[in-house]
């Protein structure tokens, strides 16, 4: 189902917020369920969800086990019940964050952030950032490839750390050289602080809908919570 | 403060990339408590603003490359036996950006969000602080020393050292505000965060050393921000 990015990005982050600030374990439960549904209604692809999710299990590990191990994995005690809020928040802040952004290239975000007003500056530095990052990753691969060449393997040691310090002060030279050269050509082609951005389509009113009933579904949630509750 | 994080993204905007991190300085969401969210987002936006006072067009090349170059750079491997590391660049990020270091690093975690999905939106605030505040400490501590005609190496060993420090310091004030949970018994979060980062902040010294060198020999302009 296509939902247009600029209430979309909104709508979930706040989702976000809500989700992660709550305390009630049962609720955060219900909200993870909505998220699910809402992960199936989009077609984000479950694979690569899983995949970053996998990528995530060290860290819930370091944060969670040392709880789990004080309070003897008892489930009733407040540190389980913590760690499993940790886990489950995670997580669901994954699968919101793979909602908003599938299906829309980077540079489409970025125009999404200078219509809500973020400061030009940094609008701008991350239009150029997200393109010096290729170039800048491919020159790094190239004298990764050489110091390949040259038999140089990485280890823990002295030598090898002050090798790559060198590479790393080589590139913020090149890093530094190319972004004058770069500045001095934008200013050649009539740079005057303003980047021209294409103008995307605006949302339509089924969007903002289809935004306003996720709130609607995460009111009811809570406010059946309550209800049961008291 | 995510630990062991390797990930493969592929079709980054239609091109293979392969990225992997590991030992990165992020929480993530549902870790802080309402109010730490509040309070960090609150002072995040003023570092921010600091960091904006008086820019000008013509940095803003420079600034997106460096932003560009510590994206990069802190993808780096080194190997600690049988896991790997890359480093954090705390030191080096102050040195060479002075006080717009905190816009890179907004812009940083902000990419990451959104290419990997990683770190987290309630806990931006709190992670741009605990990497911002350490680079700007750096900076000033170099500007003192460097007028004091220390050796550039020492340095630079000495603002890679104190950049991971100050990290996990704030990380841990930051934790102790959210829950005492995370200090209590014989094997806490906050002591193996300690243990954890000691490794990183001997291996970040003798990179940041190196680096500094590097730079004062080749191109010293880069360096005092």
């Amino acid at each position: 189902m296509h939902w247009h990015l600029k209430p979309k990005l909104i709508t979930l982050t706040l989702i976000l917020f809500i989700m992660a600030l709550e305390k009630h374990l049962i609720l955060i439960a219900c909200y993870g369920l909505s998220i699910l549904l809402l992960h199936f209604i989009q077609k984000v692809p479950w694979r690569k969800t899983a995949k970053i999710i996998m990528t995530m299990i060290p860290f819930l590990i370091f944060m969670t086990l040392p709880l789990l191990v004080n309070s003897g994995f008892d489930f009733k005690d407040e540190s389980t019940l913590m760690a499993l809020s940790i886990v489950l928040k995670s997580i669901l802040s994954v699968l919101l964050m793979r909602i908003a952004t599938y299906g829309h290239p980077l540079h489409e975000i970025i125009l999404i952030l200078n219509e809500l007003k973020l400061p030009q500056p940094i609008v701008h530095i991350f239009f150029l950032s997200t393109r010096y990052i290729f170039v800048i990753q491919k020159i790094i691969l190239d004298l990764l490839t050489a110091l390949k060449a040259r038999n140089f393997k990485m280890k823990l040691n002295f030598f090898s750390l002050k090798v790559y310090g060198q590479i790393i002060g080589g590139m913020l030279v090149k890093s530094m050289e190319y972004g004058h050269k770069v500045n001095q050509a934008m200013i050649a082609r009539g740079f005057n602080g303003a980047l021209n951005t294409e103008i995307l389509e605006q949302a339509q009113k089924k969007d903002f809908l289809f935004s306003a009933s996720c709130f609607l579904w995460l009111l009811f949630l809570k406010g059946g919570f309550f209800y049961v509750q008291h | 403060m995510e630990l062991f994080f390797v990930q493969k993204i592929k079709s980054l905007n239609h091109r293979e990339v392969i990225f992997f991190l590991e030992v990165i300085m992020h929480l993530s969401d549902g870790v802080l408590n309402p109010t730490t969210v509040a309070i960090t987002y609150t002072a995040a936006t003023a570092c921010i603003g600091y960091s904006l006072i008086g820019i000008e067009e013509e940095e803003i090349p420079k600034i997106s490359l460096m932003t560009a170059a510590f994206f990069v750079l802190g993808m780096l491997s080194i190997p600690i036996g049988p896991s790997s590391t890359h480093p954090l660049l705390i030191g080096i990020l102050g040195i060479t950006l002075g006080r717009r270091a905190p816009l890179a690093i907004f812009t940083g975690l902000v990419l990451q969000a959104l290419l990997f999905q990683h770190g987290g939106l309630t806990s931006l605030g709190a992670n741009l602080l605990i990497v911002a505040i350490p680079a700007l400490l750096c900076w000033k501590i170099y500007l003192y020393l460097y007028e004091k005609k220390v050796r550039q190496s020492l340095l630079g060993l000495l603002c890679g050292g104190l950049g991971v420090f100050f990290c996990v310091t704030l990380l841990i004030m930051l934790l102790s505000v959210t829950h005492e949970m995370f200090f209590q018994g014989e094997v806490s979060v906050a002591r193996l965060l300690i243990l954890s980062h000691i490794p990183l902040m001997v291996i970040e010294a003798v990179l940041t050393g190196s680096t500094v060198e590097f730079l004062a020999r080749v191109k010293p302009e880069i360096l005092k921000g």
